[in-house]
């Protein structure tokens, strides 16, 4: 008996350190991270998530004395092929305008038991500027920049923690706003519809701007398309899957049944969260089609879905990322700042259109341009998502 | 009548039977639900706002059909039949009917709630039933299992954990070998997860409940260990082939039902076999009163000549294909890939749906329904966009698997043996 208490013991215990070594080294694929959780294991051809947005950056020989920059990822690892990818695409971005020093620094992070001490590492190694990708260093990295107010730090996609911390954020809704513009006047049925992972501000501003795009679209043209899923004036019931798990059949039960409504256009925000909407297009024949966000769709998403996609709504972390370690070397830290992408500075709007394209009138395609400029210009405004507050 | 038996009559009528109170109790939960949805669905529907049920799909050959309705009409009129149903209840007459009075209040309850929600618009209830249907397949999937186990007497908590390997196997084996491997692999997959839970419990009297724990956390380590060190370099073995649906021919056209029910993949019809299969063989064959015995009192089994270790062994096996067959829905028929972590608790859902069925197939059937139309509700009401937060839509699902489990099932009887190892003397 005790001999076979102690190979239970064994078992048991094997079972528990796989399940440790393998949660740590997964993907950004389950977590809460949203918009930002993009799928990693899809069948896709090249290396990296390079956003298609035009550099605005004046690169051109300013006056930098290259930093130290150490980048510590997020427990999704480098290749997530989604902001830790961008964000470390930026650093390398940054060495080639001399901004940053060769060889950068990268420590990826298994678990979230590692942020700490890659950070202390970072420390160790004499970095002047650290890069902690994503909300989930947030902690750790709120703790260390106190502790440390003569090293820069810059994190992705959360607001400035402090003087010497530079936040990175996007006012994704300006672009979201063109879709929803766009989207409204492609349907054929007269309904769009958008659904999130869950209710957080990083994807729920996708669906806002949507939302309020498709209204404007309205109001100019007199039209009367509906959105099923976002209500602006009531956002606490926006709809949510409650998952970033594409597996998950309420996934597939939420987009079939805004198709069930008559939606035919389509804006899921969460990660792989679209893939079972275009599953659904698919499956139905419905004309239809599909809006990325984040990275480009066209070349993140797997090669079933490319008849699918009407446009992207991009957000730049890698040209974020390279700003401001450029600001620290140019001897302009943006400690104390978030750096907020927005149409106006680039890091964030539409791609080209995909396999769409020919859908698109010349008339709405110069609409959409319009739009593009008229929010960058101010010309047209609301009341949008408060971010860059920190 | 002597005066004896009026005695006893009078004694009876003074101590009511646990269903007579359980009648009484109902009714009253009945009445009360009867005035709320007079007052809430009822007096808040606006006056001739009319709902409108849409009962046809895109894929329909019917199309446009539907079912138009005044809601506060509706709401009022349902509101009178669950009242008449709670009285009913409160006078104790025909105590087989309290659970089905139950259903149906409930079941009058969601519509009128829906008329409510829908007042002034549309909706398609025919989506929403079919949704019902494929959410609740991986719970009725979890819930055979269990029964399968539990029915001779090994508690099975390792569900969860043979559905993720299940899906894990069907999606890399049919990416890279086709199909049929795929879902042979994931059977195996399953049974053999089964097979190490009964070999765990029965060999070494391993508590049942560790021994599934165990399994949930192999499988979840083993599963996510190779998405990270395999499938994020090879992505190849990461796109199986996604099975698709099969209109079954004539079936199909069926307005509302079609859709519902013959318009699915093959693991949707498949299900309704096993169960049809599963309730015949419990309780119709010479296997299933075997499987019975063991479960009930594996001692006395064992005397009139079972193998009880075997049969207790190939149960768990079969159980673990089953949910082989649950995990290869998963991975092969929504998404058709693999993701960390996939399954999220379902097994876990399935293990509850057992038990408020009752040990029963088709009490599973009923649970696992429960569950997905609750889902399918809570997700159809917030596209309705009538302002209830998304939170606590996404919460109501299992609010309702509580209440079902903890208040309607009321006192279950699990089989006798159920967890107990049997050490042959």
């Amino acid at each position: 008996m005790k001999r076979q208490m102690r190979f239970f013991a064994i078992f048991a215990v094997f079972a528990l350190v796989l399940a440790a070594c393998g949660d740590g080294e997964g993907e950004a694929t389950t977590t809460t991270e949203g918009a930002e959780a993009t799928t990693t294991s899809e069948a896709m051809d090249d290396t990296t998530t390079s956003e298609a947005m035009d550099d605005t950056t004046t690169t051109e020989a300013m006056d930098f004395e290259a930093v130290k920059v150490c980048f510590v990822t997020d427990d999704a690892g480098v290749d997530d092929r989604s902001f830790n990818a961008s964000g470390w695409a930026g650093v390398q971005d940054a060495v080639a305008s001399g901004a940053a020093q060769p060889d950068p620094i990268l420590l990826e992070s298994a678990s979230a038991e590692d942020y700490q001490p890659h950070v202390e590492t970072c420390l160790a190694q004499g970095a002047e500027h650290i890069v902690t990708s994503g909300f989930k260093l947030a902690d750790t990295t709120a703790a260390f920049a106190e502790t440390n107010p003569d090293v820069q730090w810059t994190i992705i996609d959360f607001g400035s923690l402090g003087p010497n911390v530079t936040g990175l954020e996007y006012q994704t809704d300006e672009a979201a706003f063109a879709a929803g513009y766009l989207a409204a006047g492609v349907t054929q049925t007269g309904i769009v519809g958008t659904y999130g992972g869950v209710n957080i501000p990083t994807v729920s501003i996708f669906m806002d701007g949507f939302a309020r795009g498709v209204a404007h679209y309205n109001e100019v043209n007199g039209a009367s398309v509906q959105v099923l899923g976002w209500d602006p004036a009531d956002p606490d019931a926006g709809v949510m899957t409650g998952v970033f798990d594409p597996a998950d059949p309420i996934v597939t039960a939420t987009c079939e049944s805004m198709l069930d409504e008559g939606a035919d256009i389509m804006l899921p925000v969460g990660g792989a969260i679209n893939l079972p909407c275009g599953t659904a297009i698919q499956s139905r024949g419905i004309d239809g089609a599909l809006v990325g966000v984040d990275a480009d769709a066209v070349e993140a998403m797997p090669a079933e879905y490319m008849d699918l996609w009407l446009v992207t709504i991009e957000k730049g972390i890698q040209i974020q990322t390279q700003r401001s370690i450029e600001a620290h070397a140019a001897g302009e830290p943006s400690g104390g700042t978030s750096l907020v992408g927005n149409l106006e500075n680039g890091a964030v709007g539409l791609s080209e259109y995909h396999a769409w394209e020919d859908r698109v009138s010349d008339e709405l395609a110069a609409e959409v341009e319009q739009i593009l400029e008229d929010i960058k210009s101010g010309a047209i405004t609301w009341d949008k998502f408060v971010v860059g507050a920190g | 009548m002597t005066a004896t038996a009026e005695l006893f009559e009078t004694e009876a009528r003074v101590r009511a039977t646990p269903e007579e109170r359980r009648s009484t109790i109902v009714g009253i939960v009945l009445i009360a639900l009867g005035v709320y949805v007079f007052w809430a669905f009822g007096l808040g529907s606006g006056a001739g706002l009319d709902a409108r049920f849409n009962l046809s799909l895109q894929t329909d050959r019917f199309q446009d059909l539907s079912w138009v309705v005044d809601a506060r009409t509706l709401s009022i009129l349902v509101a009178v039949i669950i009242v008449g149903l709670g009285i009913w209840r409160v006078t104790r007459s025909a105590l087989s009917w309290t659970n089905i009075s139950l259903a149906i209040g409930f079941g009058l309850f969601s519509l009128a709630f829906l008329a409510w929600a829908a007042a002034g618009g549309q909706f398609s209830l025919v989506g929403m039933l079919r949704s019902t249907v494929l959410l609740s397949v991986v719970v009725v999937l979890g819930a055979l299992t269990g029964l399968m186990c539990e029915r001779v007497g090994i508690i099975n908590i390792g569900i969860e954990g043979q559905l993720l390997a299940s899906a894990f196997a069907a999606v890399v084996l049919s990416s890279a070998f086709g199909t049929i491997a795929g879902l042979v692999g994931a059977l195996l997959t399953g049974g053999v997860l089964g097979l190490l839970l009964a070999w765990l419990t029965i060999r070494f009297h391993v508590d049942q409940i560790i021994a599934g724990v165990v399994i949930n956390f192999l499988a979840l380590g083993l599963t996510s260990l190779m998405t990270a060190r395999i499938l994020t370099d090879v992505q190849t073995l990461n796109a199986p082939e996604r099975i698709s649906a099969i209109r079954i021919p004539f079936l199909a056209d069926i307005p509302v039902l079609g859709p519902m029910l013959f318009d699915h993949s093959f693991f949707v019809y498949g299900m309704f076999i096993l169960l049809v299969g599963l309730h015949f063989g419990l309780f119709y064959t010479r296997w299933g009163l075997r499987s019975r015995s063991v479960g009930e009192h594996p001692k006395a089994a064992d005397t009139a000549g079972i193998n009880v270790y075997w049969v207790r062994y190939r149960n768990v096996v079969l159980g673990g294909m089953i949910a082989g067959f649950g995990g290869a829905f998963l991975g092969l028929s929504q998404v058709a890939r693999f993701e960390e972590n996939m399954t999220g608790g379902i097994g876990f859902i399935g293990l509850a749906a057992m038990i408020f069925g009752r040990w029963l197939p088709f009490g599973a059937l009923g649970a696992g329904l429960v569950f997905g139309f609750s889902r399918a509700v809570q997700q159809k009401v917030s596209i309705l966009g009538i302002g209830i937060p998304s939170e606590f839509l996404l919460m109501l699902p299992y609010i309702v698997v509580i209440v079902v489990v903890a208040g309607v099932v009321g006192k279950t009887r699990p089989p006798a043996a159920d967890g107990q190892p049997y050490i042959k003397q």
